[in-house]
């Protein structure tokens, strides 16, 4: 190309498919190795705003899954029909990180439907989720599913740091009158600006705008991280309306607002830790955890599904349940490895239920 | 104030733009000495003082040596200027670890020297070897003196290499000043261009190493050996394209400003001798330590016992150089032995006649590539203890730990690796950008994408800014 192009129709026009093909061979490649978003999503005025039946969701960033929704906001698993069960929880549930038959509630549906369980096992899990969602919830999702047994998976993110108070979530805790619990909704924003619905209908379209999206948000988060550390590097961790450690109070509160959601059904609670490797080279645990196992273990309703024994064996034998290839090890959200191991406990759990 | 900020692209922005409006020479320098100096200043302003009477005691130094005929009293002058500059370098960085050294070595007689509290000012063992290297040039004649102060330190502390290099001459820098300071476009985008590339080596490369490196080496013991030897090779990228990504930061700065800076690297990975390594990594300190203490010392003139002997005080002040720290000091020492010994082989297989097949080469480059990597572990270990762990699983002597696989690294270590040696053996070249070329604002978009969506998220600080 000599100079004659310089500014000439045609060398804009080179320049512009220049870019094209630049634009589209990164849009290709982000949705097949990192990121794309279901493309449609309903809106459910008692649960929320859910990928809809059919979607698929492909996420690199943290190891690699495929992810397809066998309906409205759940997540498929390879066994339809039968008794049903309810699975609750969060990003660890919704684990985008694997593909959806390696997630521990396909796992533990696989295991039952070995032993000849008809067991029909539905994952609702969804990222940032918290009690105050599920309680909100419940008499829709009691009534869609009807299930004989509810799992719920939880970390201590649902109880620390109080997340679940913050009245910036949709669904957040209140203390009343009676100074017991209830869920306050904050209603879904206005959908009706047309121009925002386009653009928001656009992202979730182009991998490369929803992933440059997320990153630039993360980017934004721990720029302001960075600031909130240097502006007060000695401040301790101020302790919220709701933290639990060593508050047995605001536990049993919640706990009892769940109860009273979702009545008469057996409950089985799965939890996460987050181990962190110390310098010595021994996995550690948050104690934060104990207070909630003597709640669960003291209500005869209530069942325990604790991996923590079968993840320091699998890290001892040089294994890591959390964690991938693409991110550090014992850091994140479970690899296959931990699904496993979790999906494993949850189907002989369930199995002595339905004994 | 790093490259990679907010802060630095609005400092180029300002001076650039600044530039546009600034016609006179004379004020275009000032303008560039002011920047440079709120460039360091920006890291600590105290250092700045530091900075500025090491320029003037040498500038004055060199007009002294400029205006005198005296053979004794021009070597008085050498040594004078000598003298202060190793002081300096020597108090700001190796006090203490002299210091500690005769505390471990005078402990059991019960003596304790105690030891101070002592900043180590960015950048200083860069701007020490230039200023020193400027004088000795001029006592040699082989460089004029500046033509002002102002020339001066524009030459010690112009901002895109003033705190990790290239190491540059003055003979190489003030006639670029000489001539003047002028903006074109066509800099712009090659400066710019070489800016991206050097942002794609540290942020997607380097830092995405660094994720597994830093993780490894906070506790190697936890460990397979299969991951320890993944970690040590991924550190073997993290460190070149940490350290040549600043450079090409560092050249895309200076050529946007209309200035050319030496080359520092050239694929140093794809050396088939230790001495081929040296040539091709951190060419301005090798070539530094080269001009200006392994040929002094005699070099390979004075037989085959005293070359080694040179060979080895040169490596050993080179580990040195990099950092306060016994791990550096033994680093040098393996590269010195290396060094001397294969000196020594090639001395005595000239008898040998072994044919230069392609796969030899190849063997060849693994092994040196394998061999410096492994040398590493002594530069990136913060203890001698890390260094030892991280042996024993390389070595297999502990088999014990996780098989952590890190994807990054299992990509880029061999892509990076037979890229580059493809890459040298085919004696390929980088495109020369254009805007008379349609693709040319493409490819700078596709660099720009790949390192917005690959960056690391926790970018590290440059490996070599602590030196």
């Amino acid at each position: 190309m000599g100079p004659k192009y310089v500014f000439s129709t045609r060398y804009i026009l080179l320049s512009i498919v220049w870019i094209l093909v630049v634009v589209l061979t990164f849009e290709v490649f982000l949705r097949i190795f990192f990121y794309k978003s279901p493309t449609t999503y309903v809106n459910y005025p008692e649960w929320g705003e859910r990928p809809a039946k059919g979607s698929v969701l492909v996420s690199g960033h943290e190891g690699f899954g495929i992810v397809n929704f066998s309906d409205d906001g759940e997540i498929a698993t390879p066994y339809s029909g039968g008794k049903s069960i309810l699975v609750l929880g969060d990003s660890y549930t919704a684990a985008i990180q694997v593909n959806d038959e390696d997630n521990f509630v396909s796992i533990a549906e696989s295991f039952l439907r070995d032993k000849s369980f008809m067991v029909d096992l539905h994952n609702l899990g969804y990222e940032e989720q918290s009690l105050p969602d599920y309680i909100y919830s419940a008499n829709f999702l009691l009534e869609r599913y009807t299930p004989e047994i509810l799992v719920m998976q939880i970390t201590k993110y649902d109880f620390e740091y109080a997340e679940s108070f913050n009245p910036d979530r949709k669904n957040h805790f209140k203390f009343n009158q009676e100074e017991s619990l209830e869920v306050v909704h904050n209603p879904e924003p206005n959908q009706k600006n047309r121009l925002l619905s386009m653009l928001l209908a656009i992202k979730r379209r182009s991998s490369l705008l929803g992933m440059g999206y997320n990153r630039l948000y993360l980017f934004q988060n721990l720029r302001k991280q960075e600031k909130l550390a240097s502006a007060a590097p000695q401040e301790p961790n101020i302790k919220q309306e709701g933290d639990t450690a060593g508050n047995q109070d605001y536990l049993k509160l919640q706990f009892q607002a769940l109860r009273t959601a979702y009545p008469d059904i057996p409950v089985i609670f799965v939890l996460i830790h987050s181990p962190k490797i110390g310098q010595n080279g021994i996995l550690t645990y948050d104690p934060a955890f104990d207070d909630i196992i003597e709640i669960i273990n003291n209500n005869p309703d209530y069942h325990l599904v604790d991996p923590q024994a079968e993840f320091i064996r699998l890290f001892y034998s040089g294994k890591y349940a959390l964690g991938f290839v693409n991110t550090r090890p014992m850091y994140g959200h479970l690899n296959v490895n931990g699904h496993m191991e979790l999906g494993k406990l949850l189907a002989e759990k369930i199995e002595t239920i339905m004994q | 104030m790093s490259f990679v900020s907010q802060e630095f692209a609005a400092l180029l922005a300002a001076v650039l733009s600044l530039f546009l409006f600034v016609k006179q020479q004379k004020f275009r320098k000032i303008i560039l000495l002011i920047a440079s100096c709120i460039f360091y200043a920006y890291w600590d302003w105290r250092y700045l003082g530091l900075l500025m009477i090491v320029t003037v005691i040498d500038y004055s130094i060199s007009r002294f040596l400029e205006n005198t005929q005296s053979k004794n009293y021009r070597k008085l002058l050498l040594w004078l200027s000598v003298l202060f500059n190793l002081s300096v370098l020597g108090f700001f960085k190796y006090f203490n670890f002299f210091i500690d050294s005769f505390n471990v070595l005078l402990r059991p007689l019960g003596f304790n020297l105690g030891s101070l509290q002592i900043l180590l000012p960015i950048g200083i063992s860069f701007f020490i070897f230039e200023t020193l290297s400027y004088i000795i040039d001029v006592y040699r004649g082989d460089t004029r003196p500046a033509n002002s102060l102002i020339d001066y330190a524009i030459f010690i502390t112009f901002f895109p290499r003033l705190v990790a290099g290239p190491i540059m001459r003055a003979k190489q820098f003030l006639p670029q000043l000489e001539t003047g300071i002028f903006i074109k476009a066509e800099n712009i985008l090659t400066g710019l261009d070489l800016f991206l590339r050097g942002m794609f080596k540290k942020l997607v490369l380097a830092d995405n190493m660094a994720l597994m490196v830093d993780r490894v080496y906070m506790n190697p013991s936890i460990y397979s050996p299969a991951t320890n030897w993944l970690t040590i090779l991924a550190y073997s990228v993290q460190i070149l394209c940490d350290f040549s990504g600043y450079t090409d930061m560092a050249l895309g700065t200076a050529k946007m400003i209309g200035f050319e800076l030496p080359q520092n690297f050239n694929l140093p990975y794809t050396a088939r001798s230790f001495s081929g390594f040296w040539r091709r990594w951190h060419i301005s300190l090798s070539t530094w330590f080269r001009d200006y203490l392994y040929i002094p010392l005699g070099g390979n003139r004075k037989g085959k016992t005293r070359t080694y002997i040179n060979l080895m005080i040169t490596m050993l002040l080179g580990g040195l150089w990099h950092g306060a720290s016994w791990n550096f000091v033994f680093w040098g020492g393996l590269h010195g032995s290396y060094l001397s010994l294969e000196r020594f082989i090639n001395s005595r297989s000239h008898t040998i006649s072994v044919r230069q097949t392609n796969v030899l080469m190849f063997l060849k480059t693994v092994f040196i590539f394998v061999v410096v990597s492994v040398t590493w572990v002594y530069f990136r270990s913060p203890t001698i203890n890390t260094s030892m762990a991280v042996f024993s699983k390389l070595l297999f002597v502990d088999r014990f730990g996780i098989d952590w696989f890190y994807i990054p690294a299992m990509v880029v270590v061999p892509s990076f690796f037979l890229g580059g040696y493809l890459w040298c053996h085919y004696n390929l070249d980088m495109p020369q950008l254009n805007l008379e070329k349609p693709y040319t604002l493409a490819y700078i978009l596709f660099i720009a994408l790949v390192i917005f969506y690959f960056a690391a998220f926790n970018p590290s600080p440059f490996i070599y800014f602590q030196f």
